[in-house]
């Protein structure tokens, strides 16, 4: 993925790492979601609660589409979304 | 639902909203399931022709409901088949239908269509239903699950216990194919759960475990759910934590990459997925196109033979010319225009349900939602648009994949700026007459580049200042690859080409025939002496800032009702003062008496305004029965005749001082 933006270094290090930040093919379990409570409840439906498994399957469109399979079903989001979901 | 003619479904409709459960004749069932579960297919195979399709009311939500009767014992129950939901806390007004409907008391049982491949996903749904069950505020319904896509399961290596399955959720389930005896099977199992549910007393089936009421609106606050909100992500933790206990014992799996994943590897590649994309829609308007125009115009000469006949006819039986020439020109032609949509819109709706029963569609959406995110839209809206390329009529009905209202609104709307293709070829051959072809396919393409630029600030227009502003999170789910059955496709495609018939079929049989006798009447004299002469006149009092002329208003007018009439009202126009003898005037005098008559500049502001004022009359009532709402659609015409105005008024500046 040329000119991906490497991930910026937060305070916390690791532990605030985003969905956004994650590469293809790699796996992390969600921590928790921030953002409005439409996103909270809509990630929340489809599986996207802390302690689940996720997957970064794909990234397109230089980080803005990423497509993300979570509890053996693949979702395509926006790094908007992607960036709600804390991973470790 | 005043636009719909009363019909056996309807009443169930009406069931729904109003009655007392008790006092309906037939019992009402509701189809619910997350979207791609196939539960649209378990619709149309289960209630077959016998279905209604219209909007719940004060809603752009489509519903679908029906009747199925059992081909054994005649029994039967009226169908209902609620907006796809992930739960039953709505993030979109769609889900709140869906929700509403489940929520509301009103039926008598519930299939809940799960998807084999995705069960930890879909029995989400079906907890949350089961917990509406055993709310003991709630009515009692019957609940049955449907188990679709078992075979895609076990092919991707899955084995699933459905008695196990059954036993931990205490519900009855049933595997579901299409055939039919699978659906008579269902339908029993639901008939069983009914009769059960009428021999308990109403309050008898509630179970301690499952107390918790499911609804927990956070922002419209019900009375009775104030003070219990609770954090979605600790609510739908629990739900999961059940689940998962569940499939443990239920699932086995054998792991590896599916097809789906192989295939995606291609399709959704950096750069082979936007080629394989452009291919599938370079195909799919190949196909609608040059695959329909030998059908339309095989139907169109069998049209002018019935006519011929027809004529003769009349003639025998001595009817006055005038008569038989209304008869032949006006009434048969117009039943040839309508008929001429068929071809079109059965191979555009075929082609379609493929690509969104295949799985390719939400791919589609996905690769193109890089363009559409920026102006605020859904990548389907993208879609949506695209596929109005080939006729504006589709692409409106195309927007109701779109589950938020504010998407399918503005591509509702936009849909009229996409030149169809009876304006492309309209816009071809008058570019043609007046530049040579060098110049007229820069300026044909110039034209079209205009166009979407139009489009694209129409739609940030319509983001930022007319919609709610409400956005739905983009979450698009990629279903797993399936070919889809035949008989699923067939089936839509003649539902949505029927539909389209009895909606728009007849106001364009009388618009057609009522501007036929306008172009004729009084009878006898030039057309610049009918009705249509007069009225281009009148039109031509305020478009003659922009350099237009009486003809070419009438040839405006007649483009309204059907955009590829506006050429030969045109011609017909300008022959008439041409002299007489030369009205039988073919094709090839036409763009020398085009380019006689007007300046490039006149011309091209004539085509600005043909290409953006006014949708054809069939996609105008399309829009306005899928809008749902007079005042949007009436918006919507308003502002694209502005637009055409506004703009037209710009081109010929420019092209008068250029030429």
């Amino acid at each position: 993925m040329i000119g991906r933006p490497i991930p910026p270094a937060r305070e916390g290090g690791l532990q605030e790492r985003r969905l956004s930040d994650l590469l293809p093919g790699e796996q992390a379990r969600v921590v928790g979601i921030g953002g409005g409570m439409n996103l909270r409840r809509r990630l929340a439906d489809v599986g996207f609660i802390p302690g689940v498994q996720v997957e970064v399957v794909r990234v397109l469109a230089g980080g803005r589409l990423i497509e993300v399979a979570v509890r053996g079903t693949r979702f395509g989001l926006r790094w908007q979304e992607a960036r709600q979901v804390r991973v470790e | 639902m005043s636009c719909h003619r009363p019909d056996r479904s309807e009443a169930a409709a009406a069931a729904l909203e109003t009655s007392e459960p008790q006092a309906r004749s037939r019992p009402v069932v509701a189809l619910a399931g997350n979207p791609n579960v196939g539960k649209s297919t378990l619709f149309n195979a289960l209630t077959g022709g016998n279905q209604q399709v219209g909007n719940w009311p004060g809603k752009t939500v489509t519903r679908k409901s029906g009747l199925f009767r059992s081909p054994a014992d005649g029994w039967s129950c009226d169908i209902v088949d609620l907006p796809g939901t992930y739960s039953l806390d709505p993030v979109s007004p769609e889900e709140e239908v869906a929700r509403d409907a489940l929520v509301g008391g009103n039926l008598d049982a519930v299939i809940a269509v799960a998807d084999s491949t995705h069960l930890e996903r879909t029995l989400y749904l079906v907890l949350q239903l089961r917990e509406l069950q055993h709310t003991p505020a709630h009515r009692p319904f019957a609940l049955v699950v449907a188990l679709t896509m078992l075979d895609l399961a076990k092919q991707q290596g899955v084995h699933l216990d459905v008695q196990e399955l059954a036993r931990r959720l205490q519900l009855p389930v049933v595997p579901v194919d299409w055939t039919a005896r699978s659906l008579s099977r269902l339908m029993q199992v639901v008939r069983d759960q009914l009769k059960l549910m009428a021999r308990m007393a109403p309050r008898s089936i509630t179970r301690s475990e499952a107390g918790r009421a499911t609804t927990r609106d956070g922002d419209e606050a019900k009375p009775g759910n104030a003070g219990r909100e609770e954090d979605p992500l600790v609510v739908a933790g629990r739900r999961y934590a059940e689940i998962e206990r569940i499939l443990a014992a239920v699932v086995r799996r054998r792991d590896g990459r599916t097809f789906t994943d192989r295939l995606d590897e291609y399709l959704l590649h950096p750069w082979f997925g936007y080629l394989f994309l452009g291919m599938v829609l370079a195909g799919f308007f190949w196909l609608t196109f040059a695959a329909s125009s030998p059908l339309v115009d095989l139907l169109d000469r069998a049209i002018g033979r019935f006519g011929t006949v027809a004529g003769e006819l009349l003639t025998e039986l001595g009817t006055p010319a005038a008569a038989i020439e209304f008869v032949r020109d006006g009434v048969i032609g117009g039943v040839g225009a309508v008929l001429a949509f068929f071809p079109l819109m059965a191979i555009f709706f075929f082609l379609f349900a493929f690509l969104q029963d295949s799985g390719y569609l939400a791919r589609a959406a996905f690769l193109l939602d890089r363009w559409m995110q920026r102006l605020g839209f859904h990548g389907r809206v993208f879609f949506v648009l695209l596929s109005g390329y080939g006729c504006n009529v589709p692409g409106v009905l195309a927007a109701r994949i779109l589950d938020n209202a504010d998407d399918r609104r503005a591509a509702i709307l936009l849909e009229p700026l996409i030149p169809c293709a009876a304006r492309l070829g309209v816009m071809a051959f008058m570019v043609a007459a007046f530049f040579p072809p060098a110049t007229a396919t820069a300026v044909l393409l110039g034209l079209l580049v205009l166009d979407g630029v139009l489009v694209a600030v129409a739609a940030y227009f319509l983001r930022r200042r007319v919609l709610s502003g409400r956005q739905t999170p983009f979450l698009l789910e990629l279903p797993d690859y399936h070919w889809p059955s035949l008989r699923t496709l067939l089936l839509g495609t003649w539902h949505e080409v029927r539909h389209f018939l009895q909606k728009a079929g007849g106001i364009i049989l009388v618009a057609t025939a009522g501007f036929w006798l306008a172009s004729h009447l009084p009878w006898g004299v030039p057309i610049d002496e009918t009705l249509a002469g007069w009225l281009g006149r009148g039109l031509a009092l305020f478009l003659g800032w922009l350099g237009l002329d009486w003809r070419m208003s009438a040839g405006l007018l007649s483009g309204a009702i059907a955009k590829e009439t506006a050429l030969s009202t045109l011609a017909v126009a300008l022959a008439s003062q041409a002299g007489p003898g030369a009205a039988g005037l073919g094709d090839a005098g036409l763009p020398a008496l085009l380019a006689a008559a007007y300046t490039p500049a006149q011309a091209l502001s004539f085509l600005t305004i043909f290409m953006l004022y006014f949708p054809c009359l069939a996609t105008a009532r399309v829009m306005q029965q899928e809008l749902g709402d007079r005042r949007w659609f009436a918006g919507g015409v308003a502002g694209s005749l502005a637009l055409s105005l506004v703009v037209a008024g710009a081109v010929h500046a420019v092209a008068s001082r250029l030429w």
